[in-house]
């Protein structure tokens, strides 16, 4: 990992407009960063399209960054806005984002372990219907409560909770199957 | 506790995800990031040009106006110089040598520009009369200077000027006078005719000196004037465009096969006030035509309703790092700001023959930058307000028309009042809330000129 000294002159450079830091920072947090975008979309170009739009953000706002915290968790944050930006105003995203009204979810105690490797999960979460893949990765994976969530996406907090526990079950469900086959020799998203 | 550890190991496994990306991403990105910076560059280079433009205009008028002070001193000496000839001409009936003189002015009026350059001799031989005047006592009438100027033909133009100016000058009818006075011993009739004489040159130089600022202010309409200008009203923008929104959805249910989907609409937005403000340059470039160019602050504003700020980091759908966002409840209004530098570039017809009250018909062009701006755009999904600035055209171009009357026309501080009216031909933004909609301006502009003496 880089040291904090390196990343603060990196980004004293890139203020600078210099090019070579830039594509420094660039190279340092993209591959990361596209994995964030790719869990948020249902493709390869398309992710690559939100790390596009999500690093032309970076550079052009990177004055604003304070350095209190984490330059990559600020990157993400970008990533993760850019994300569902783009899932909002994308045509083929925008319809498949949204949620029943309802404040009846589930309430799952499974915890399985999740013996798949990174890419497997990744591809699973990514099959899940848009709104549940958005919630699922807002609250699992980036930590964002509830309430949160509900207030980003325009939806109630019942709804949001109701989304995720439905998401949760049919993704464990889904690793349990996936698992098995991995055991018995046959591999499949499904 | 339990429940937390799916979502721990999920989250452990998804950080370790790491694709790299093609080349092309960051190919677009250098591009993108590169144009930026070249967007904020032609914005300083279009800010020097403005500069340059309007201190050449500011070193033209003041080089313009030593020219006039110039050609003013000509302009006196000419006339000193016609005076005297008018005189000599009254002289003419007692002496034959005046009309010689005059033949000589009429050669000095062969190339005027030699006279001009011989100008400052001519004022310093027109200081020192008595300085002429022996020469004439003393045998060196204008006839004798006349015959030398006719043996002298062939010489250069310039000499001859030279010669023609001397005999020209005011010295020369001071020794007329003179002579007149030797022979008034002669007849008293000749006396009479002199003192005559001498009244009207008198007469004659208060005539022209009266005449003379006319002149000068009619060359003066020529040269650039600086003025200060201001224009307060209303900013518009496109209404029936904004309801047919693409963020807008009536009736969401009919979409995703009826399932209720939940889309926000946005509050109208309303038109609210606007100014420009700045100064500019202002010539005649025909006799009722005069073209203008300035540097102007603009300001427009339009007003919609906004609920609460949402200031978490983690709430945002948007760019978190403006740190806020607005929801969509109808709770308050917004004022939404938008600041332009703007050069306008305007010809001014005028439609009436009154001098002391005309009317002009304006029309221009007008280039505006965008310098800032805290509109908010819409996301219909989540149904929040927040600010990405990078949906709007940054320049813009737009056309502007106006009727103005001029008060105090002939005053050194004329005073514009009109009618004005602008459209912007290119859109605000190209998606977003504003998407294809043009802003537009209609007020009054008022005009001060602040004329050179």
């Amino acid at each position: 990992m880089m040291r904090q000294m390196d990343q603060d002159q990196l980004v004293k450079d890139c203020l600078k407009q210099k090019r070579e830091a830039q594509r420094a920072l660039y190279e340092l947090f993209a591959p990361s960063m596209l994995g964030v975008c790719f869990r948020y979309t249902k493709s390869l170009s398309d992710a690559e399209e939100v790390l596009q739009e999500g690093f032309i953000k970076v550079f052009t706002r990177l004055h604003q960054f304070k350095g209190d915290g984490e330059l990559g968790g600020w990157i993400r944050k970008i990533m993760v806005n850019s994300a569902l930006n783009f899932l909002k105003t994308n045509q083929k995203y925008r319809y498949d984002l949204s949620f029943e009204e309802t404040h009846l979810h589930l309430v799952s105690t499974e915890n399985p372990e999740v013996n798949l490797q990174t890419k497997e999960l990744a591809e699973l979460i990514r099959q899940l219907p848009t709104g549940f893949q958005t919630i699922f990765n807002l609250h699992a994976v980036e930590g964002y409560k509830h309430a949160e969530i509900a207030s980003i996406l325009g939806i109630t907090e019942g709804t949001c909770r109701s989304q995720y526990a439905r998401a949760r079950v049919l993704l464990i469900e889904w690793i349990e199957k996936f698992s098995l086959k991995k055991q018995n020799g046959h591999y499949g998203a499904k | 506790m339990e429940q937390n550890s799916f979502e721990k190991n999920v989250q452990h496994k998804l950080d370790e995800l790491k694709i790299p990306p093609s080349d092309s991403v960051w190919t677009n990105v250098e591009k993108r990031i590169g144009k930026k910076g070249k967007d904020r560059k032609l914005i300083f280079i279009l800010f020097f040009i403005i500069l340059f433009l309007l201190s050449g205009g500011y070193w033209l008028m003041n080089s313009s106006k030593n020219n006039t002070q110039q050609k003013h001193q000509l302009t006196e000496v000419k006339n000193d110089s016609k005076a005297t000839n008018n005189d000599n001409s009254s002289f003419k009936k007692t002496e034959p040598a005046t009309h010689d003189s005059v033949k000589m002015r009429d050669s000095a009026n062969v190339s005027e520009e030699k006279i001009k350059t011989e100008s400052i001799k001519i004022q310093s031989k027109a200081e020192v009369p008595n300085e002429k005047l022996p020469g004439s006592k003393t045998g060196m009438p204008e006839r004798k200077q006349a015959i030398l100027l006719s043996k002298n033909e062939n010489e250069k133009v310039e000499n001859k000027n030279k010669l023609s100016v001397e005999a020209d000058s005011k010295p020369t009818a001071d020794n007329e006078i003179i002579i007149g006075k030797e022979n008034i011993a002669k007849t008293d009739s000749v006396l009479d005719k002199k003192e005559s004489a001498e009244d009207s040159l008198e007469k004659k130089i208060q005539t022209i000196a009266k005449k003379e600022p006319e002149k000068t202010i009619k060359k003066k309409k020529d040269h650039w004037n600086f003025g200060i200008t201001f224009s307060g009203g209303t900013s518009m923008i496109s209404k029936s465009q904004l309801r047919n929104s693409a963020f807008f959805v009536s009736d969401p249910a009919a979409y995703n096969g009826g399932i209720p989907s939940y889309y926000y609409s946005p509050s109208e937005i309303r038109n609210s006030t606007g100014f420009i403000a700045g100064i500019f340059a202002e010539k005649n470039i025909s006799a009722k035509k005069k073209i203008s160019i300035g540097i102007s602050y603009k300001y427009f504003s339009f007003l919609n309703k906004v609920g609460n700020r949402i200031d978490s980091l983690y709430s945002l759908p948007q760019s978190y790092s403006l740190n806020y966002a607005y929801s969509s409840v109808n709770l308050k209004t917004y004022l939404n700001n938008f600041h332009f530098l703007e050069v306008p570039v305007s010809i001014k017809f005028q439609l009436n023959n009154n001098s002391n009250l005309p009317i002009f018909w304006n029309a221009g062009i007008n280039i505006s930058q965008l310098i800032s701006t805290n509109a908010l755009q819409f996301n219909s999904g989540a149904g929040l307000y927040y600010s990405d600035n990078s949906f709007f055209n940054k320049t813009q171009f737009g056309l502007s028309s106006g009727f103005s009357a001029t008060l105090f026309a002939k005053g050194k501080r004329p005073f514009n009042l009109e009618p004005y009216f602008y459209y912007s031909a290119t859109r605000v933004a190209n998606k977003g809330l504003y998407d294809k909609k043009h802003f537009s301006f209609i007020g009054l502009r008022t005009e001060i000129l602040f004329r050179k003496k």
